[in-house]
C-alpha cells in the first residue's frame, strides 16, 4: 500500500477517533529505517495505481488494566479520490461514510450527518486527505514521524502535534507489509489503553459501486 | 364556591408538601447479602453492552464494559465504537473513583449523575441498609430510604429477578426509572434508564461474547 492508500485510511481512522468523543509502545524486533526516501517513493508509486480498496478488519480494543479485550469486526472500502466506508458488522451494526465533504454516522437505525465545511476539525481532516492524495502526508507538520523496519514490516510511528488530537491519541503505528500494503494499525491512547486493527482479505482495484459511499 | 376552590387549593398545596405515606403492610428489614441480589453478581467475569443514549436531544452511543473486581466493586469503562475510551470509573460499596474521563464529560454534575445511575443498577451498596418490603402475588417491592431520596426495587415474586427500579424524592417525585428486561440466564439483556426530571435516557443492550 502506498501513501495515497494509507493517508485516507490513516486520517479516516483519526477522524473516527475524534468524532466520538489509544496505541502500543514500539514493538521489539524493529530497527530504525534509514532510507525513508525509498519507502516514501514506493508508497507514492503504489498510490497512483490504486483506485479502490476493500478489506475485512478485526478491531481489538485492549483495556490493559482490566486484562480485557473488546473485539469487533467489519469491512472497509475506499474509492478514489477520497470516498471511505468503515462498517462494523459484529457484534453490532455501526457505519461511517465519508464522501464529498460530508460524514454520515449510522448507529443501527439512528443517523447523524456532518458537514466537513462547517466543522474546523473536519476541515483539518479534509486538508490532510487532500494533502495525502498529493503525496504530502509524511511531510505535513501535523505529526512527528519515525520510521522502522523488520523482516515482515515497515513501521511508521506518528505522534500527533495538533492539540485536539493530542488530547485523545498518544501515538499511531502503521504497519506496512513488504508490498507496501497496510497490514495493521495501532492507536495508543493517553489513558494507556490501545486499539489494534488488523486487515485481511484485502482486494485492490475491484469495482466498488458509488452507492456504497452514498450519503443521502 | 369560592370557599370550595380555596379549600381545594389549600388541600392540594398541603398534600404536595407532605412526605409520602407508605403502605401499612410494609415490613421493615435489614438487608442482608441475599436479600436483593444484583444481576451483576451472577458470576459472569465481565458484562459488555452496546449503549445508546439521548442527552438533551444529543445522541451518544458507544460500548460499556462492567467488570466485577471483587465483591461489590466494579470497574466501568465506556468507549466509542471506534475504540476511544471516554471514561473509566470504579464503583465500590463506599466509594466512586474516576480513573479516567475525557474533559467534556469530566464535570461534577455529569459524574454525580452517572455515579447514581451506576449504583442503582449495580445494587452494590445495599447490604446492611434498612429497607421496607411489600409483597404482592406478582412482585416484591423493596424500598430503601436514603438521605434525600429513596430507591424502590421491584422484583419478580417467583424468581427474585429485579425488573424495575425507581428513584424518587422523599416527597414522592419520580427522578429515575430503570427497567430490566429480557432476562436470559438470570441476567437482563436490556436495561433502560430514564431520568424523569432531566432529558437523559440510557439504553444498555447486553452483547454476548
Amino acid at each position: 500500500m502506498n501513501i495515497l492508500r494509507i493517508k485516507p485510511l490513516l486520517f479516516f481512522f483519526v477522524l473516527l477517533s475524534l468524532l466520538q468523543g489509544s496505541l502500543k509502545a514500539q514493538p521489539s524486533g524493529f530497527s530504525v529505517l534509514k532510507d525513508t526516501a525509498t519507502l516514501k517513493s514506493k508508497l507514492a508509486i503504489a498510490a497512483k495505481e490504486t483506485k479502490t480498496i476493500q478489506s475485512d478488519f478485526v478491531q481489538e480494543k485492549n483495556l490493559s488494566v482490566l486484562s480485557e479485550k473488546i473485539i469487533t469486526k467489519g469491512n472497509f472500502y475506499f474509492k478514489r479520490e477520497n470516498m471511505l466506508r468503515w462498517e462494523y458488522t459484529d457484534p453490532f451494526k455501526y457505519l461511517i461514510i465519508m464522501n464529498k465533504g460530508k460524514v454520515l454516522i449510522k448507529d443501527d437505525s439512528r443517523e447523524n450527518k456532518y458537514d466537513m465545511q462547517s466543522n474546523k476539525m473536519f476541515q483539518e481532516i479534509n486538508k490532510m486527505i487532500v494533502g495525502s492524495v498529493q503525496g504530502k502526508i509524511l511531510t505535513t507538520g501535523e505529526f512527528k514521524y519515525k520510521f522502522f523496519q523488520s523482516d515482515k514490516y515497515y513501521l511508521v510511528e506518528l505522534q500527533p502535534l495538533a492539540k485536539n488530537m493530542k488530547n485523545f491519541i498518544k501515538t499511531i503505528y502503521i504497519y506496512f507489509d513488504k508490498n507496501y500494503a497496510v497490514a495493521k494499525l495501532n492507536m495508543e491512547e493517553l489513558s494507556g489503553d490501545y486499539t489494534n486493527i488488523t486487515f485481511a482479505n484485502r482486494k485492490e482495484n475491484v469495482p466498488i459501486a458509488d452507492e456504497k459511499f452514498l450519503i443521502k | 364556591m369560592r370557599n370550595f376552590l380555596l379549600s381545594s387549593l389549600l388541600l392540594a398545596l398541603f398534600s404536595c408538601s407532605r412526605p409520602v405515606t407508605h403502605s401499612a403492610l410494609e415490613e421493615k428489614v435489614m438487608l442482608r447479602d441475599s436479600s436483593l441480589v444484583s444481576p451483576f453478581a451472577n458470576g459472569f467475569s465481565s458484562y459488555f453492552f452496546k449503549v445508546k443514549s439521548d442527552i438533551y436531544g444529543h445522541y451518544l452511543s458507544g460500548l460499556l464494559l462492567i467488570k466485577p473486581i471483587r465483591k461489590d466493586d466494579y470497574r466501568i469503562v465506556f468507549t466509542t465504537e471506534v475504540g476511544v475510551t471516554l471514561f473509566d470509573f470504579e464503583c465500590s460499596r463506599d466509594s466512586f473513583l474516576v480513573h479516567y474521563c475525557i474533559d467534556k464529560l469530566n464535570r461534577k454534575a455529569v459524574i454525580r449523575t452517572l455515579q447514581k445511575d451506576f449504583r442503582l443498577i449495580l445494587m452494590n451498596d445495599l447490604e446492611g441498609k434498612e429497607a421496607f418490603i411489600t409483597n404482592s402475588n406478582s412482585e416484591t417491592a423493596t424500598r430503601v430510604p436514603n438521605k434525600k431520596e429513596e430507591d424502590i426495587y421491584f422484583s419478580n415474586a417467583k424468581d427474585g429477578s429485579t425488573i424495575r427500579i425507581e428513584k424518587n424524592s422523599k416527597k414522592g417525585a419520580k427522578k429515575v426509572l430503570v427497567e430490566m428486561k429480557q432476562y436470559e440466564r438470570h441476567f437482563p439483556h436490556v436495561i433502560h434508564i430514564a431520568h424523569q426530571n432531566i432529558q437523559l435516557t440510557i439504553d444498555l443492550t447486553f452483547i454476548e461474547r
